[in-house]
């Protein structure tokens, strides 16, 4: 089913919030974010076309078993363990964010671990559910946040505060040079189409994914408002001194009707809903990667109960982000989050690389007995 | 069939979550003094900052004029110091979640506003969106009055903004977000709404409007350029325009107005305020002029541009910028900052034409 595949790329474009997209573009929005924005459009939506196309090229096949089958063992191990470290962190890094945003505008006498480790559980448990649970679950989410969503855009949009004057003239700051972190963190809206990863494994052969026209709409629009409302909240000096842009942008919004008249708290309920949406899918994804190391491992997309491995695997993610924790910061989890941002748009690169290299030289030859390959897949390695 | 060892698992679960929310810091409603709105004032010694915090005292009854606040206010060299000496006053914790209304007292704003406005941005329970105003003659004055109306502690106020309660034409409203923008701004400046204590000691007089530049207050304009602002500026819709025709009052209330700004090319550009408002004739003598409305609009229409031009240049000459012409030619010729160095030496010196164009929609009920 293909509108599985697009909740992925609608809820990880909007997670961008919690990844610092919208505060490392604002803070470089004289200095060639809007450019990269530009460039991001074009790249992003051609990635996401390729990518999808790569991907139906191997029917049931995650990410893992294409670089096993085709892929030495050495190589395709590294990759592989790259894979899971990248789309862990990925995780780690918004539940991060989410509990330090959670802290600082509901409750600042609370302990701040103990809202992590709530977050932190309710990952590991929807982590350690069957690929078909997950995508199940998304859709569900997705449909509880779609009021939300609608309600906070529209309250941006047409806000009569919103200055129109500041987004144009940081528009006009289109012809400056684009720097590589603003493209880097612009690309990220667009990488949704990146869970066919794992989730590919559920696309039967011979499905076309239809509608790709909705990646580039979705994900721009998504792009423009979370870079310009902020913009034209706070105008173009004012919007650089906010750390929690997108917070303290909601709480600019106002609603008239009912006995709660912060939009804040509409934003904050939406986003505990995507931040687990977005923690569950990255942590399953990567426990699914990490098990498919294992030589005898067969990914099974439906299963209950899971297997224990699930459990120790997730439980390690979840130890792993509260070590994060505390480590970490509002200063080194922006580093991190850089980081992470540079690293994904990379493999987002390597990924068309690698996939195009195997349909070149392995695929070909194999042309009359590729119904036979993703049978052999895991075993053959 | 459940199993016993889930049954146990989940109880332990369930008391584990019981034993960390004790320490999640959650003070009960009834122990905590909501904030309602907050003062600044200089303080008697040069260094000092008067702050006045209105607090709201709970009480079962909800009836006009049984609301019933406490008035607390301190002199510290800095509101977060004063904030934590009133915190040693009074015996619930303090909850600025539901200050609504910050106030600036005038002297504050003579002497420079950009340090006491750090600190609201600063505390994450400072709503962005509470109504900022100037209080004349001080704050401590005007959060002193206890209007009978009051529902709820600090709601009359709270109601005098926005479009929750009365609408007026002479009120404008400034929220925290758009003032703080305001502050940091290119080309544009900031406005704020004065508060004052009405002479019969029961209501707040919010009618003029008070402008600054970056550092200081500028410019008060009286109640009836407020007005002409506030439907120039803002497009407030429920104004009224009321003009003397050969003698006769006439007054139209509008019921819409749209504003375009145009510059003309040249070193020095020329600011062309065209304006559309439509609306009704709520004050003329029947059959006024033959009844031709045509007359009567261009009548209002040359009366209304120079008021509009008088006040334009009022503005222009206490070197404010409130409408954000400058923010405005920015935008329109995407400029950046060598335009914006030429728009600050010429704003002095520019021009202004208004071109308003009225529309008489109807004439009431009557002729």
């Amino acid at each position: 089913m293909v509108r599985y595949f697009y909740y992925h790329v609608i809820y990880v474009g909007l997670i961008n919030i919690m990844l610092f997209v919208p505060y490392t573009l604002i803070q470089n929005r004289f200095h060639g974010a809007v450019p990269a924005i530009v460039i991001s459009i074009f790249l992003g939506t051609a990635l996401a076309y390729v990518t999808i196309s790569l991907y139906l090229k191997f029917p049931e096949m995650g990410l893992p078993e294409i670089l096993n089958t085709y892929l030495p063992r050495t190589l395709a191990l590294t990759l592989i363990l790259l894979t899971t470290v990248l789309w862990f962190s990925g995780g780690m890094l918004v539940i991060y964010s989410y509990s330090r945003t959670i802290q600082q505008f509901f409750n600042p006498d609370m302990n701040p671990y103990l809202f992590s480790s709530l977050m932190i559980a309710a990952a590991i448990w929807g982590g350690t559910r069957c690929t078909r649970t997950v995508q199940f679950a998304q859709e569900i989410v997705l449909f509880a946040c779609a009021p939300l969503i609608l309600a906070l855009i529209m309250k941006a949009i047409f806000s009569k505060w919103l200055s129109w004057d500041a987004i144009r003239i940081t528009a006009g700051y289109v012809k400056t040079m684009p720097s590589f972190l603003s493209l880097a963190a612009a690309m990220f809206v667009f990488a949704g189409f990146n869970t066919l990863a794992v989730f590919n494994r559920l696309v039967p052969a011979d499905t076309k994914i239809r509608f790709r026209w909705i990646i580039p709409v979705f994900c721009t629009l998504i792009m423009l408002i979370s870079f310009f409302v902020p913009i034209g909240f706070h105008g173009t000096v004012g919007v650089g001194q906010y750390v929690y842009i997108w917070s303290i942008t909601a709480d600019s919004m106002i609603m008239e009707y009912g006995f709660i008249q912060r939009v804040l708290y509409v934003f904050l309920l939406l986003f505990t809903a995507l931040t687990l949406m977005f923690a569950m899918n990255t942590w399953h994804s990567a426990a699914e990667f990490l098990k498919s190391c294992h030589p005898k491992h067969r990914p099974k997309t439906e299963q209950y109960p899971v297997p224990a491995s699930n459990w120790w695997i997730n439980a390690s993610f979840g130890g792993l982000t509260l070590l994060y924790a505390f480590w970490a910061d509002d200063s080194r989890n922006e580093w991190t989050s850089h980081i992470w941002l540079y690293a994904r748009f990379s493999a987002d690169l390597l990924a068309v690389v690698v996939f195009s290299l195997i349909l070149l030289l392995k695929l070909r030859p194999k042309q009359q007995n590729k119904q036979t390959v993703p049978k052999s897949a895991s075993s053959d390695s | 069939m459940i199993s016993k060892r889930k049954i146990i698992g989940v109880f332990f679960l369930l008391a584990s979550v019981t034993l960390i929310l004790g320490g999640c810091g959650f003070k009960d409603i009834d122990k905590r003094f909501f904030v309602v709105a907050m003062g600044i004032d200089p303080g008697t010694r040069k260094d000092l900052i008067k702050v006045t915090l209105r607090l709201a005292i709970p009480s079962s009854k909800i009836e006009s004029g049984e609301a019933k606040t406490e008035l607390e206010s301190l002199e510290a060299p800095t509101i977060a110091e004063a904030i934590r000496r009133i915190k040693s006053l009074v015996d619930k914790e303090l909850d600025f979640g539901h200050c609504r209304v910050i106030l600036f007292g005038k002297e504050t704003l003579e002497n420079g506003v950009r340090e006491s406005t750090n600190w609201f941005l600063r505390r994450r329970d400072i709503q962005m969106v509470a109504y900022v105003g100037m209080a004349e003659p001080n704050a401590t004055d005007v959060l002193q009055l206890k209007p009978q109306s009051e529902r709820y502690p600090g709601n009359s106020l709270i109601l005098s903004f926005g479009s929750e309660g009365t609408e007026s034409s002479f009120i404008l409203t400034e929220y925290l977000f758009d003032w703080t923008r305001r502050l940091a701004e290119t080309g544009t400046d900031g406005f704020l709404p004065v508060v004052r204590v009405d002479k019969d000691k029961n209501s707040y007089q919010i009618d003029k409007v008070a402008f600054l530049d970056k550092q200081k207050l500028r410019l008060c304009l009286n109640a009836t350029e407020t007005q002409l602002f506030n439907i120039s500026a803002k497009k407030f819709r429920k104004s009224i325009i009321s003009v003397p025709i050969e003698n006769v009052p006439i007054v139209l209330a509008l019921s819409s107005v749209r504003t375009h700004i145009d510059y003309s090319k040249g070193e020095i550009p020329e600011i062309t305020l065209r304006l559309r408002a439509t609306g009704m004739l709520e004050e003329s003598p029947s059959k006024f002029l033959n009844g031709n409305n045509r007359v009567i609009e261009q009548k209002i229409e040359k009366a209304f541009n120079d008021q509009v031009e008088t006040l334009l240049y009022k503005i222009r000459d206490a070197g404010v910028d409130p409408y954000g012409f400058g923010l405005h030619y920015l935008s329109t010729y995407f400029g950046d900052h060598k335009m914006w160095e030429r728009w600050k030496s010429a704003y002095p010196t520019i021009k202004f034409h208004v071109k308003s164009r009225i529309v008489i929609e109807e004439t009431g009920l009557v002729e």
